[in-house]
C-alpha cells in the first residue's frame, strides 16, 4: 500500500464516519456503504487532495481505494500534475 | 384567485430590470441573472413557439442539465397550456431507460432539452432550448393566455409509483395557484423575500417551492445545483449570507450534511440572521438534527425559530401543513419516540386522522392515516381512474368533502400534525421516494440465486441515518452453496448502487418460503421489517 492509498482511505473514512482500518483497499465501494452522496463528497476530497479534476463517473469507474489510486496516479503521470 | 402569471406580467411592466432569477452554476463567481423583463419575454417567446407547434394540451417532457433552461422551459409550458412532465437530466444509460418509460406512460409529444444529441422517437418533437434565440425586447402589451382554465392539468409528477407501475400525479393550474398562496401565506413570503433552492427542480419541493412560488409572488428566485450543494455545502450558507436569502430549506438530510460536512473555518464569515424560514420536510424530521443545526450555526446568526418543520406531498401539489411563523419548533413524546410538530392546516385545508380499516375518524392523539381535503389536492393519477377514485376521492360518513388518502400515519394533538410513519411501502431516502419493488426487481435480476418475487426492501430510520435493507429468499438449490453467497451479496450491492445510487446496509438471505406474506401471496414488507428488528427472520446459515 502506498502513502497515496492511505490518504484516500483516510478521506473516505472521514466521510463514512468510520475507522480507516475498517476500509479494505480493494473492497468495492458499494460494500463499504458508499452511496451517491458519499461518492460526490469523495470527488471533492480527491480534487482538493490531488488537484486532479475528476467527476463522479470516475468514482463509479474505479470503485475501490486501490483502483482509484492507480487511476489517479496514472492521470498524474500523464499530465505531470503535482499533488496539492 | 389571481391567474398564475399576473404578477410576472406586472413586474415585467413596472420593474423590468429588477432581478427575477439568479442561477449559481458552478461556483460563486459564476452567476447568471435574469431580470423580470427578460424572463417575461423569453417565456412568452418560447410559449409562442410551443403554440405554433400545436402543443397546447399536449405533454412535454422537460429534461435539462441547466437549471436556467429547465425553469424557462417549464414556465413556457405553463403559459402555452401544455402539460409539463418534469424529468431528471439524462445521465448514464440506466436513466435513459427511465426517461423512455416516463415518455410512454405520459404519452409525451415533445421534449424540451439542452443536450446536443438525442435518441428520441422520430414522432417526438425535440426542442433544443440551446438553439432558441431569445429576443429580450418583446413589448409587454397584452398577455393572451393569462387566465387559463383552473381545472386544466399543469403538470404530471411521476415521483410516486415504480418503473413497472408509474403513477403521474395530475397537478392542476388551480391547485398550483392555491398551493403557492398557501405556502406564501404560511411562510410569510412577499415580493421583498428572496428564495434559494438547492434541490432538484424536477421534484415537488424544488419545483413548487423553488420555482413556482417566487414567480407567483414576484420575489427573487435563486438556484443552486444539488450536486454543488452536496460537494460544497458551505456554499449554500455562503449564498444565503451574501445574497440576503430569507427562505431556503429541504429534507432533513441537507441540515445534517451541513452540520457534518462544513468545517469551522468555512462558515465564520457568514451572516445567517436574515434567514427567516429554514423549512424542512419530505422525509422524517429528526429532533436531533434541529438541535445540532441550530447549535452549530447560532454563532453566525441562525435563529432557532427559523427552523420550519412542514408536511406535504406531490399528491397535494406540495404543501399541506407548516409550523406557525416565529415559533420555536416543537416536539412531543409518543411511546418513547420523539416526534416533531409539523404545524396546523390553514384556511380551507382540512386534516382528518382515519382508521385505515374501518374508515372512521379517530380522536386527538390516536394514530391513523392522514387524510387531506384541500383545493391543492391534485386531480388524480394520470390514466388510472380506479386508483384515483380510491386515493383522491375518499369519503367520510356525514362529510361532504373529498379526501386524499396520504398513505402516511400520524396523529393530531391540539390541531397540530405529527408524523409517525408510512402506511404504504414506499422507501424515502434523502427526501426522495423509491418503490420497493423496483429495488427488489433489480436485485432479483442481478443473481440467479434469488427466488422470484421473494424479496422485500424497506428502510430503517435510525438515529445515525436511514438504512436501506433488502431481505431475499434464496432458491432451495443454493442453500447448499454457502461459499457462493458472498458473490450474491456483491452482485446485489453493485446493482443497488449502480441503478439507484443507494448503499445497501445489509442483504439478508432467508430460507425459501419464509418471507412474510398475506394469504393471497403479497409480500408483507412492514411485517418483514418488524421481524428483522426483532431478529425473527429465518436467515440462511
Amino acid at each position: 500500500m502506498s502513502a497515496f492509498e492511505l490518504l484516500l482511505r483516510d478521506a473516505l473514512a472521514s466521510l463514512l464516519e468510520t475507522e480507516p482500518a475498517s476500509i479494505g483497499f480493494s473492497k468495492p465501494f458499494d460494500e463499504l456503504g458508499v452511496d451517491s452522496l458519499i461518492a460526490l463528497r469523495l470527488v471533492r476530497q480527491v480534487v482538493e487532495l490531488t488537484g486532479i479534476d475528476i467527476d463522479i463517473e470516475c468514482i463509479l469507474d474505479y470503485p475501490s481505494i486501490e483502483q482509484l489510486a492507480r487511476h489517479l496516479t496514472a492521470c498524474r503521470g500523464v499530465d505531470g500534475i503535482e499533488p496539492v | 384567485m389571481q391567474s398564475f402569471f399576473e404578477t410576472l406580467y406586472r413586474r415585467a411592466h413596472d420593474s423590468p430590470d429588477a432581478v427575477a432569477f439568479r442561477f449559481f452554476e458552478g461556483g460563486q463567481d459564476i452567476c447568471t441573472e435574469l431580470t423580470f423583463g427578460q424572463v417575461y419575454s423569453r417565456v412568452l417567446f418560447l410559449a409562442a413557439r410551443l403554440e405554433h407547434l400545436q402543443l397546447q394540451g399536449e405533454r412535454i417532457l422537460l429534461t435539462c442539465k441547466s437549471q436556467h433552461f429547465f425553469v424557462l422551459g417549464f414556465l413556457a409550458c405553463l403559459l402555452a397550456g401544455s402539460v409539463a412532465v418534469p424529468a431528471p437530466p439524462p445521465t448514464r444509460k440506466g436513466h435513459a431507460a427511465r426517461l423512455m418509460m416516463l415518455m410512454d406512460a405520459a404519452g409525451v409529444r415533445a421534449v424540451i432539452g439542452d443536450i446536443d444529441h438525442c435518441n428520441f422517437n422520430r414522432n417526438i418533437i425535440y426542442i433544443d432550448i440551446q438553439d432558441v434565440v431569445f429576443f429580450d425586447h418583446v413589448e409587454c402589451d397584452g398577455f393572451a393566455s393569462l387566465g387559463g382554465d383552473k381545472e386544466a392539468i399543469a403538470l404530471l409528477q411521476f415521483t410516486s409509483g415504480s418503473t413497472s407501475d408509474p403513477k403521474g400525479v395530475m397537478v392542476t393550474v388551480g391547485g398550483l395557484i392555491h398551493n403557492c398562496e398557501a405556502i406564501a401565506g404560511s411562510m410569510g413570503i412577499t415580493p421583498e423575500s428572496s428564495v434559494l433552492t438547492a434541490l432538484p427542480l424536477f421534484h415537488d419541493m424544488g419545483l413548487i417551492g423553488g420555482v413556482l412560488v417566487p414567480v407567483f409572488i414576484g420575489c427573487v428566485g435563486n438556484f443552486m445545483q444539488p450536486m454543488e450543494f452536496v460537494q460544497f455545502p458551505e456554499r449554500w450558507l455562503q449564498y444565503i449570507s451574501d445574497y440576503g436569502i430569507t427562505i431556503s430549506g429541504g429534507p432533513n438530510f441537507i441540515y445534517e450534511l451541513a452540520v457534518r460536512g462544513i468545517s469551522n473555518e468555512k462558515f465564520v464569515r457568514c451572516d445567517l440572521s436574515r434567514w427567516r424560514v429554514a423549512f424542512c420536510g419530505a422525509e422524517p424530521i429528526r429532533p436531533g438534527t434541529i438541535d445540532r443545526f441550530s447549535a452549530r450555526f447560532a454563532s453566525v446568526g441562525f435563529r432557532p425559530e427559523a427552523f420550519y418543520p412542514c408536511y406535504g406531498m406531490a399528491e397535494s401539489t406540495l404543501f399541506v401543513t407548516g409550523k406557525p411563523l416565529g415559533a420555536l419548533p416543537e416536539v412531543c413524546n409518543l411511546q418513547g419516540r420523539v416526534l416533531v410538530n409539523c404545524g396546523v392546516a390553514r384556511g380551507d385545508t382540512q386534516i382528518r386522522i382515519v382508521d385505515p380499516q374501518t374508515q372512521l375518524c379517530l380522536p386527538d392523539q390516536q394514530v391513523g392515516e392522514i387524510w387531506v381535503s384541500s383545493p391543492s389536492v391534485a386531480a388524480g393519477y394520470w390514466q388510472l381512474p380506479d386508483l384515483s377514485a380510491e386515493v383522491f376521492h375518499a369519503r367520510l360518513r356525514g362529510d361532504p368533502h373529498k379526501y386524499l388518502r396520504t398513505g402516511d400515519l400520524g396523529f393530531l394533538k391540539d390541531q397540530a400534525l405529527y408524523l409517525v410513519g408510512r402506511l404504504k411501502d414506499q422507501l424515502v431516502v434523502y427526501g426522495k421516494k423509491y418503490a420497493p419493488n423496483d429495488l427488489e426487481a433489480e436485485a432479483q435480476a442481478s443473481h440467479e440465486a434469488l427466488r422470484a418475487d421473494g424479496g422485500a426492501a424497506f428502510v430503517l430510520n435510525e438515529e445515525d441515518g436511514d438504512k436501506v435493507l433488502l431481505v431475499f429468499e434464496l432458491k432451495r438449490a443454493w442453500l447448499r452453496r454457502p461459499d457462493e453467497w458472498p458473490k450474491v451479496d456483491r452482485a446485489v450491492r453493485h446493482v443497488i448502487s449502480n441503478v439507484f445510487g443507494l448503499a445497501l446496509e445489509e442483504l439478508v438471505l432467508i430460507r425459501p418460503g419464509s418471507l412474510p406474506r398475506t394469504s393471497s401471496g403479497k409480500v408483507r414488507r412492514h411485517q418483514c421489517r418488524h421481524d428483522y428488528k426483532i431478529g425473527a427472520l429465518e436467515r440462511v446459515i
